[in-house]
Order: structure tokens, then C-alpha cells, then sequence
């Protein structure tokens, strides 16, 4: 009986062991790390970069997979075939849900799983340097006064960025489309056309805009935070000059993998990617880009997703960009 | 700018840079020779292998790619009509007949040396006026792009061979697929009937289909035709000595190269199909353009090289990535944290000054490599044509999925393969629509964008300088040939008119 019950205790105990075993295994192959961006802009380095980081802490490969073309239609569908393992994960922006209530209707946030929200990027109104908007206010009158005759350049309607405009144009009481909205096809074009002086004003990112407002060419008129960027010591935020904007409406980097991953992987990811955003070498580089670490988990990176889900419904009715 | 270049050459002083540079080189061979790896592609894929090098030694390795491979497209473009880059398309309608007539060796080290010729005169250029031309790249709004955009297909004339209105088939044809994708201006599906067209037609795929899938099948209705006979190269000296004839030439498409470079996401095809048509103009025997003239050779690989630092400037001087290559070169110093821009003169004058100087140190070795190799590519003519059809499929196939990594794409570079080699039974060439699918995006984006930005004023084409002077010029280039067709047609009719017997 004794001996029965020994073997039984011993066995159970073997048995949770060798769970607990397996469990711990994980990672014990390559990740896949698929992008929905081309090799070597913005979001694909600093991909890469935190792939490096998390191979020291993960000790596998995370290859990057560059997965391009349709907003983010191919990265999405590979995405959506893996196993939720954990051994798939991908590249996500703001940018996608946005896509999710416009051309890839096909999914929604609940379509993920929610790993990790990595940075922040704020909005910024920026003008050239000889422009005669010089505050937020002289933006807002100048479209009063003669409706149409402000030019904003930005990336596509029902982008991130446009919404940031709308939000300020409410803000201000503005009709928003009386200043006209110009879709470019990337944030970095828009901001050439405002140098050029084709655009008056471009909704833009800090790293897009800091040289040129040191070198003197450019100007930020508002910035779309809640307290002003490091790098702009100068430029006033929208809530400095009277103007109560969501602040929390930012360009967002995160990584998200297919629905289903058991919570002990998630929670494993999450923690080698809070680790890796803490190293010298990320934080540097993080800097550098003028970005804002702003960490999230699983639990927490979820709910905001569909917080931004919910906001951007709401955006898409009211501008009747609903499809 | 002295301080600059004793910057730059105090970084070249390490053997690392040296090492980078040759590196670099290689693998740019490598590259631009391979038919779907572009460039961009190549470049991007070395970034990991950066992380851990001085930005200098990263930025001259990067920079060896990019020249190497814009010049190495041509290889296959002249040996199995394939462009190994877009720009090489240009490069194939004379280098390929050229080729077929034996003259592969010759076509070869034309293109090696235009190259050459063109990327070093355009780097002096850019060393001198890297600053001014941060002007120009800036006046091109949309307006200018839409102006550019049909100046550039107006060329159309010069590229269909004898029939004015086969081209223009191809070219509407072309155009018809640019619809299909996503709307530039409200982000809406048009014509997407699977996701592997939502960003449209896969220009990689449809590149290698038109080119080199079709010419597989063309290949295949004789395969047991014996090769061409091969006509021998001169030593190195006496292959120098083929390039006295176009130095005009070479000196007009540099010029045209650099300046179309400057304009963020112009590019290298249509400098090349801009100097390609000056040439055909300027030519004593435009005729022979498209059935293997040199010249034509000539003015489309100076030109597309010379391109190259031109699109330096602006990605230097501004910050701006006019092409996919610079946005990675951007990309790869952004990780060092150098960012090209207003300040980089001032804050990091190493990294210019040493791209200038390995555009030029580079130079030499590259062109050895390409003199020497071209005994070696050649004899890639003398392999039985079924087995060469059967590499090239298999190396654009899997070029094309290497782009995209998507089973899809093969699909579409088949689906290409098949239309290109329907259209070259009844004579219609496929560059007017390789033309269209390069211009057709960049022609409707911009149109809509300058009539947002214009609130629906058609006025904006003309009163813009730079707009109004380019759709001035395509209208006199689409004009000039039916003028001529008309009084040509009518100087016939009158002879037969005059000599009713001999009329047929």
C-alpha cells in the first residue's frame, strides 16, 4: 500500500517535473519574426535590432522574414497560418488597425494575440521655416479665414496621422476639412513637400523633422503630447497653447502573433522583450530614433488595441471612410 | 571641402574599409546580376552584418553594392535578354541583338565601361554641386511628378521599334494594369481579385515574365539551333580603345543620368530611357536603335550608372530616400547613429566625404573585374540554348521569390511569361510596358495629389515652371515623329501619284 502510494506520489511529482520541464523548454527552436515592412526603413531596423537582443536572452535564432505589400496583407495572412506556438510572431503598427477597418476587413484585433507594445512615436504639425503659421492658433485662424487655403500634406486618409489631424481639428473647433488633407504615399514624402513648399503644413514624427529644425529649414508648430519631445526643446505642445487633444493617440510599435498562444509563452516573450528594451544597446538606439519606450503586456497591450480599435471606428463614421 | 577629404581619407586609412569596399563590390556583381534581386534587396540584406562594423566601413561596403549592381544588371541583359535591374531593360534592346550577332563581348565591355565613365564623372558632379542641387530635388511637387511622369512616357515613341502603334498598345496596355491595386489617394482595393495585388502588379514578376520567361519560350521553338558564333575580344587595351567613338555620347548621358538621379524617386529607368532617346535622335543611323546599335548600349548604361550619385544628393543633403537603395543606406547609418540630413556635413563630414571617395577608389576595381570577366560571361553563349533556357528559368523563378516570398508571384511572372511571348508573335516589344508599369503610379498618384492640393484646379500643370516646360517637351517628342510619319506617307503617295506603274 505504502509502496503503491510512494510510486504513485513519485510518479505524479515525475509527471509535473516533466511538464514543468516541457514548459520551461520554450523557446527551443528558431522564432520567426515576420515583418509586414521592406528591408531597411525605419521599422525594420529596429526590428532587426531587437531581433539581435532577444537571441542573447531567448539563446535561439529569431530570423526577421521581410513580408511587404498590401498594408500589411501578406505579413498578416503567414501570421494567421502558423501554429500559435510561439514560434511565429510579427510586426505590428498602428497602421494595422487602421488596415483592419479599411482594405484587410478580413481580420480585427481579435484575429491576434497581443504580445507586446515596444514605443511610442508622438504627432507633430510641422511648417517650414518661412511659413507665417507660427502657433497652432495661426494655423486655425488662417483656415477660418479663407477655408482651403492651408495645404496639409500626409500620409493616406484614415492613416494614423490623419485621425491625429482630425482629433486636433476637434479640438480646435475646426471644421477639419477646411484645411485640405493631401495623401502622400509615406509621412517622409509629405514632410519633403512642405521643404519643397508645395505643402504649407505636414503631420509628421520627430525623427522625420529634428535635422531639419536644427539646420533651421523647418519649424514644429504642436506637438501631440503630453509633455514637449527632448529632442525639440522648443516646441510647444497642443495642451501649452490651449488646445485639449487625446494625447494618447500616438504611432504605436509592437509585436503580435496568431490567436491562441498559450499565456506562459506569451508571458515569456513579453519579459525577454521588456529585458531587451532595457539593454544599453536598445535603449541607445531607441533614443536616438526619438522614440518613446513605452512598454505594455499581453493583458494590457490588448486592451488597448481594441481601445485604439474602438476610437478608429468611431473616426472611419465620422469621416464616412467606412468601407 | 579639403577638410572633408582628409576626413574621408583618414577613414580609408584602415584595412577594414578596404576589405568592405572590395566586399562590397563582389557581392554587388552578385546582385544586380541576379534577375529579382534588386539592389535594395541586396543591400538590405547585408544590414545585420553591419550592426557590429564602424559606420564607415558599413556605409563604403553598402555603397560598393549599390554601384556594383546597378552596373552588373546588364550582364544578363545583354547575354539572355533578362535585366538583372529595371534599368537594364533599356539596356537589352540593343545589348540582346548585339549579342545574337556575336558581338557579346563587344556589348559587354561597352556597358562596363559607359558604366564606369558615367558613375565617375556624375560622382565629381555631385562632390561640386551636392548643395545646389538640394534646390532642384525640392521643386518636384506633385505637379512636377505628374509632368515628368508623361514626359516620360511620351518617350514611348522611340522605344516601339517601327510601329508607332504597336507601342502605344503596349503602353495603354501597361497602364490598364497600374489600375490595379490600391487607389493612392483614398487607400481603396481596385481590380484585386487575390492580396498579392494589393500593392499591384508585382513589377519584379512582371519584369521577368515579359523579359526573360518569354524569351525562354522563344528559345525553346529551336533549341537545336547551333550556337552563335563568337567574334574575339580585343585585349584590355584594345577594349578601352571601343569606346572612342561614343565619348559624346557618353559625356550627353551623364549628365542626363545625374540630373534625373537628383529628383527623389525618378530613377535610374528613366535616365536611361531619357539619354537612350537623345541618342536615337542625335544618332547619323537611328534607325538601327533596337536591332543592336552600340550607342544605344552606350547611352543607356552611362546613364543608368550616372543616375546613382545623383540620387545621392538629395539623400545626403536632405535626408530624403529618393529610391528604395538610399532608404537603405539611410536605414544602415541611422543604426550607427549617423542621420543623413542638413547636418551631416557638419556633425559627420567622414560619411560623405568617404562615399565620395570609395565611388571613386571602387571604380578601378570594379571595371578590372567587368574587363576581365567578360571573357569569362561570354562563354555563357557558346552553353546549347536548352540548357540555358532551362537556367534562366530557374534562376528568375527563384529571383522572383526571393523578392516577395510569396508562391503567388511565380504565378504572375508566368502569367507574363506567356502575354510576353504572345505579344512578340505579333511584334509588340515589351519595354513600353515596362515603362508604363514604372510611370503609371507615379503619373496618377501625382495627378490626383496636385488636384487635392489645387482644390480640382486643372490650371496647377501649367502655371507650375517645371511642370509647364515638361509637358511642353512631351508634346513636341509625341508630336514630331506622326509629323514626320504624315510627310513621309504623303511624299509616297506623290511618287506613286507621279509613277502610277511602279506604285505596288
Amino acid at each position: 500500500m505504502l509502496l503503491r502510494f510512494i510510486s504513485t506520489a513519485a510518479l505524479t511529482v515525475a509527471l509535473i517535473a516533466n511538464s514543468a520541464a516541457a514548459r520551461a523548454e520554450y523557446p527551443e527552436r528558431p522564432i520567426s519574426y515576420i515583418l509586414h515592412v521592406s528591408p531597411g526603413g525605419a521599422t525594420d531596423i529596429m526590428a532587426r535590432k531587437l531581433a539581435t537582443v532577444l537571441e542573447k536572452t531567448l539563446g535561439v535564432p529569431l530570423p526577421v522574414e521581410n513580408k511587404a505589400g498590401g498594408r500589411g496583407a501578406a505579413q498578416l495572412a503567414d501570421l494567421k497560418k502558423a501554429k500559435p506556438d510561439g514560434y511565429t510572431i510579427g510586426a505590428v503598427t498602428s497602421t494595422h488597425i487602421g488596415a483592419f477597418n479599411q482594405t484587410l476587413k478580413q481580420y480585427d484585433v481579435d484575429s491576434f494575440d497581443w504580445i507586446a507594445r515596444l514605443v511610442n512615436e508622438p504627432y507633430l504639425v510641422v511648417v517650414r521655416n518661412d511659413s507665417k503659421l507660427k502657433t497652432m492658433k495661426d494655423l486655425v485662424d488662417a483656415a477660418n479665414a479663407k477655408p482651403g487655403s492651408v495645404v496639409m500634406a500626409g500620409f493616406v486618409r484614415g492613416s494614423g496621422g490623419h485621425f491625429a489631424w482630425e482629433i486636433m481639428a476637434k479640438a480646435a473647433n475646426l471644421e477639419s476639412n477646411k484645411v485640405r488633407w493631401v495623401p502622400f504615399d509615406s509621412v517622409g514624402d509629405a514632410v519633403t513637400s512642405v521643404l519643397g513648399g508645395h505643402a504649407e503644413v505636414a503631420i509628421a514624427y520627430v525623427d522625420l523633422v529634428k535635422n531639419h529644425v536644427a539646420a533651421g529649414n523647418m519649424r514644429v508648430i504642436g506637438v501631440m503630447a503630453d509633455e514637449r519631445v527632448p529632442q525639440l526643446p522648443d516646441a510647444p505642445t497642443l495642451a501649452e497653447q490651449g488646445y485639449k487633444a487625446d494625447t494618447s493617440w500616438q504611432q504605436m510599435r509592437g509585436v503580435i502573433g496568431p490567436k491562441g498562444m498559450p499565456d506562459s509563452v506569451k508571458a515569456k516573450l513579453a519579459d525577454a522583450i521588456k529585458q531587451a528594451l532595457e539593454t544599453p544597446d536598445m535603449k541607445a538606439y531607441i533614443n536616438e530614433s526619438s522614440l518613446v519606450p513605452a512598454f505594455l503586456g499581453p493583458k494590457e497591450f490588448a486592451e488597448y488595441a481594441k481601445q485604439q480599435d474602438v476610437l478608429t471606428k468611431q473616426w472611419m463614421q465620422s469621416l464616412s471612410l467606412e468601407r | 571641402m579639403l577638410e572633408g577629404f582628409t576626413a574621408g581619407l583618414a577613414a580609408f586609412s584602415s584595412w577594414q574599409v578596404i576589405a568592405g569596399l572590395f566586399a562590397g563590390v563582389v557581392v554587388g556583381y552578385l546582385v544586380g546580376a541576379l534577375p529579382g534581386l534588386s539592389a535594395g534587396v541586396g543591400m538590405a540584406l547585408l544590414i545585420p552584418f553591419t550592426f557590429g562594423l564602424d559606420p564607415v566601413v558599413s556605409v563604403v561596403m553598402l555603397i560598393a553594392v549599390y554601384m556594383a549592381s546597378e552596373y552588373s544588371g546588364a550582364i544578363p541583359a545583354i547575354l539572355v535578354n533578362t535585366p538583372g535591374e529595371p534599368s537594364a531593360a533599356i539596356t537589352a534592346l540593343d545589348g540582346y541583338p548585339m549579342r545574337k550577332r556575336g558581338e557579346a563581348g563587344h556589348a559587354l565591355t561597352l556597358s562596363i565601361l559607359g558604366s564606369a565613365f558615367g558613375s565617375v564623372l556624375s560622382t565629381i558632379l555631385l562632390i561640386f554641386s551636392v548643395s545646389w542641387m538640394t534646390k532642384f530635388a525640392l521643386a518636384f511637387g506633385p505637379a512636377e511628378y505628374f509632368a515628368l511622369a508623361v514626359l516620360g512616357l511620351s518617350l514611348i515613341s522611340t522605344l516601339s521599334g517601327s510601329s508607332i502603334i504597336r507601342g502605344f498598345v503596349a503602353l495603354l496596355f501597361g497602364l490598364l494594369l497600374t489600375t490595379i491595386g490600391t487607389d493612392p489617394v483614398d487607400g481603396l482595393p481596385r481590380f484585386v481579385f487575390d492580396d498579392g495585388f494589393l500593392s499591384g502588379v508585382p513589377f519584379v514578376s512582371a519584369l521577368i515574365g515579359l523579359f526573360a520567361l518569354s524569351e525562354v519560350l522563344r528559345m525553346l521553338e529551336t533549341t537545336d539551333e547551333p550556337t552563335t558564333p563568337m567574334r574575339d575580344i580585343p585585349g584590355v587595351n584594345g577594349q578601352l580603345g571601343l569606346m572612342k567613338p561614343h565619348m559624346g555620347n557618353m559625356v550627353r548621358s551623364t549628365f542626363i543620368g545625374y540630373i534625373v538621379g537628383v529628383i527623389p524617386g525618378a530613377g535610374a529607368t528613366i535616365a536611361s530611357i531619357v539619354a537612350y532617346t537623345v541618342q536615337k535622335r542625335l544618332s547619323k543611323d537611328p534607325d538601327s536603335f533596337g536591332s543592336g546599335n552600340p550607342e544605344g548600349v552606350v547611352a543607356a548604361e552611362t546613364s543608368n550608372n550616372a543616375c546613382m550619385p545623383g540620387a545621392l544628393a538629395p539623400m545626403l543633403a536632405l535626408g530624403i530616400p529618393g529610391k528604395a537603395s538610399t532608404a537603405v543606406l539611410i536605414g544602415a547609418l541611422a543604426i550607427h547613429g549617423v542621420a543623413p540630413g542638413p547636418l551631416i556635413f557638419t556633425q559627420h563630414p567622414e560619411i560623405p566625404y568617404s562615399i565620395y571617395i570609395s565611388l571613386l577608389v571602387g571604380m578601378p576595381f570594379m571595371v578590372l573585374l567587368g574587363l576581365y570577366g567578360t571573357r569569362l560571361w561570354v562563354r555563357l553563349t557558346q552553353i546549347p540554348r536548352g540548357v540555358i533556357a532551362a537556367i534562366v528559368c530557374a534562376v528568375c523563378l527563384l529571383g522572383t521569390f526571393s523578392e516577395s516570398k510569396d508562391i503567388f508571384s511565380i504565378w504572375v511572372a508566368v502569367g507574363f511569361g506567356i502575354i510576353g511571348y504572345g505579344l512578340s508573335k505579333v511584334h509588340i516589344e515589351p519595354a513600353p510596358i515596362i515603362l508604363a508599369l514604372v510611370l503609371g503610379y507615379m503619373m496618377e498618384s501625382n495627378f490626383r495629389r496636385a488636384l487635392v492640393m489645387s482644390g480640382d484646379e486643372m490650371t496647377v500643370f501649367v502655371s507650375h515652371p517645371i511642370s509647364a516646360i515638361c509637358l511642353a517637351i512631351s508634346l513636341i517628342v509625341f508630336v514630331l515623329p506622326l509629323i514626320q510619319t504624315v510627310r513621309r506617307r504623303r511624299r509616297t503617295a506623290v511618287k506613286a501619284a507621279a509613277y502610277p506603274g511602279k506604285a505596288a
